[in-house]
């Protein structure tokens, strides 16, 4: 920690070594004031910030009129903590910049006051631009892929149609255009699953109740189960009132759970094919839970069962639903869980905080 | 005498295609879904070629080719890497054809009827 020198406005380090420490250390340094005015800085930050001598720290920083909204180094003048904040910036060229900046308390010897906070961060610009880069190349290898098959499967479609018209067979040409139909279906849902990963955060919320959605999502499905010989239940707790929710981004998620929790029965090698949907409501919480009796989920497959592209079904699942649904989910506020701790098969809950409820 | 393909890819679409174009062809097809699958396939259908997916659930495309590789049996079937993924290029010994996918018809069954001639 620096002791201070003067107690003057503006230091003197020019023959310590801890001025020469200061001003070529690596990382970028600065030392402010109560009045949150720079009074000293390192070569590496006049080289990224500009010559900042005097000036409020938010203008050099962050080029605002006004003190950052939750600014650390106020705490830290208050309470004399370390603390550690990622803080966008932008430098001297007017470009965004990203650091990690430590804000150290200086005190003075004789009062134990703290006069000056030390912030000392390291730029992580292009760190985090290499990071991006190589997750963007990444998730578009991922998608080209995805994309690739849905093409052969298409292909697959048009050969058998054509097939089908050279040997005057209406079979062919019926099962030719259902190829071509189930693959379209694919790329559509790929498409709408990577839009909503893409889009910001645009929830609607208006009051409804959760019953209602969860009772929709039921009607939709029933139909299926019943024809996959799967028993479809609910639950509905009747303690739910109106809540503040996004209907269509719950509905979606529900449809996610279900549609998987079928799908999941579907392919069971269990005598018992039972689904269930349920909706709890507590003063905090509301949850819907959605169980299927199909075999659980093996535990090393439990981490990546939420990101992108990750599926169980094959060329089935689009690899989105649940990356989507914890998307929506997080959005509200909530969590979105595996419960694999019942005896048969397994739970996935939603859990948001109630908004606005009425009774 | 026919000679008989083993398409080993995941993708059922690709597979009944596969089936749809290699027969018109006059080739005998099986399929297998993964690699686990296939391996135990290839003992008991003896192909005289496989074409082979890369990325697939339980076992990859390259783990049932290093294990065809290390069999004194299975090791000199010739065949054909089918694959969406540009990464298949260097994920197998570089003397292995590679289709990329979507599929060339005209090029892979060209490269069939070299390699079984």
């Amino acid at each position: 920690m620096l002791k201070v020198i003067e107690k003057s406005s503006y230091f003197n380090f020019s023959t310590t070594f801890g001025a020469q420490l200061f001003k070529h250390m690596p990382s970028l340094a600065a030392v402010i004031d109560r009045d949150y005015r720079i009074v000293l800085s390192n070569n590496k930050f006049d080289d990224k910030f500009g010559e900042s001598d005097g000036q409020l720290c938010y203008c050099v920083y962050k080029k605002y009129n006004s003190i950052c909204k939750h600014c650390a180094a106020q705490k830290t003048f208050v309470d004399g903590k370390v603390r550690v904040m990622e803080e966008k910036g932008v430098d001297s060229r007017g470009m965004p910049t990203f650091y990690v900046v430590h804000f150290v308390p200086l005190f003075d010897d004789d009062t134990g006051q703290i006069t000056h906070v030390v912030k000392m961060s390291y730029d992580v610009t292009e760190q985090l631009e290499k990071e991006r880069l190589a997750a963007v190349g990444e998730t578009v290898a991922i998608i080209a892929h995805a994309i690739k098959n849905i093409l052969v499967g298409l292909q697959g479609g048009m050969y058998k149609l054509k097939s089908g018209h050279k040997k005057d067979s209406s079979d062919l040409v019926n099962k030719g255009w259902e190829i071509m139909d189930r693959n379209f279906s694919r790329v559509a849902r790929l498409t709408k699953g990577l839009l909503m990963m893409s889009r910001k955060s645009t929830l609607a919320r208006s009051k409804v109740s959760p019953n209602t959605i969860a009772n929709n999502v039921y009607n939709l499905y029933k139909d299926a189960a019943e024809e996959a010989g799967i028993t479809l239940e609910t639950n509905f707790s009747d303690k739910c009132c109106s809540v503040e929710l996004d209907v269509q981004g719950i509905h979606e998620c529900l449809e996610n759970l279900l549609s998987n929790a079928i799908d999941a029965c579907k392919t069971s090698g269990t005598t018992d094919k039972t689904i269930t949907i349920d909706t709890q409501l507590s003063d905090s919480e509301l949850v819907f839970e959605i169980y299927d009796s199909a075999e659980k989920i093996p535990q090393e497959l439990e981490a990546k069962l939420f990101e992108m592209f990750f599926s169980t079904k094959g060329a089935n699942g689009s690899g989105l639903g649940l990356a989507v649904t914890r998307k929506i989910v997080m959005e509200h506020g909530g969590r979105l869980e595996l419960d694999q701790t019942c005896k048969q098969g397994k739970v996935f809950r939603i859990a948001v905080p109630c908004l606005n409820m009425e009774n | 005498m026919d000679k008989k393909i083993l398409v080993v890819e995941d993708e059922t679409d690709i597979v009944e295609y596969m089936n749809d174009l290699l027969s018109d062809n006059g080739y005998i097809v099986d399929s297998a879904s993964n690699g686990k699958q296939a391996f135990g396939k290839i003992k008991e259908y003896n192909p005289d070629l496989i074409l082979l997916d890369i990325q697939m659930p339980e076992e990859t495309g390259v783990e049932l080719y290093r294990k065809m590789f290390r069999d004194k049996d299975m090791n000199t079937i010739p065949v054909i890497i089918v694959s969406g993924m540009s990464a298949a290029n260097w994920a197998i010994n570089s003397r292995v054809p590679v289709i990329d996918k979507p599929i060339d018809e005209a090029a892979l069954l060209n490269q069939i009827e070299n390699m079984l001639s």
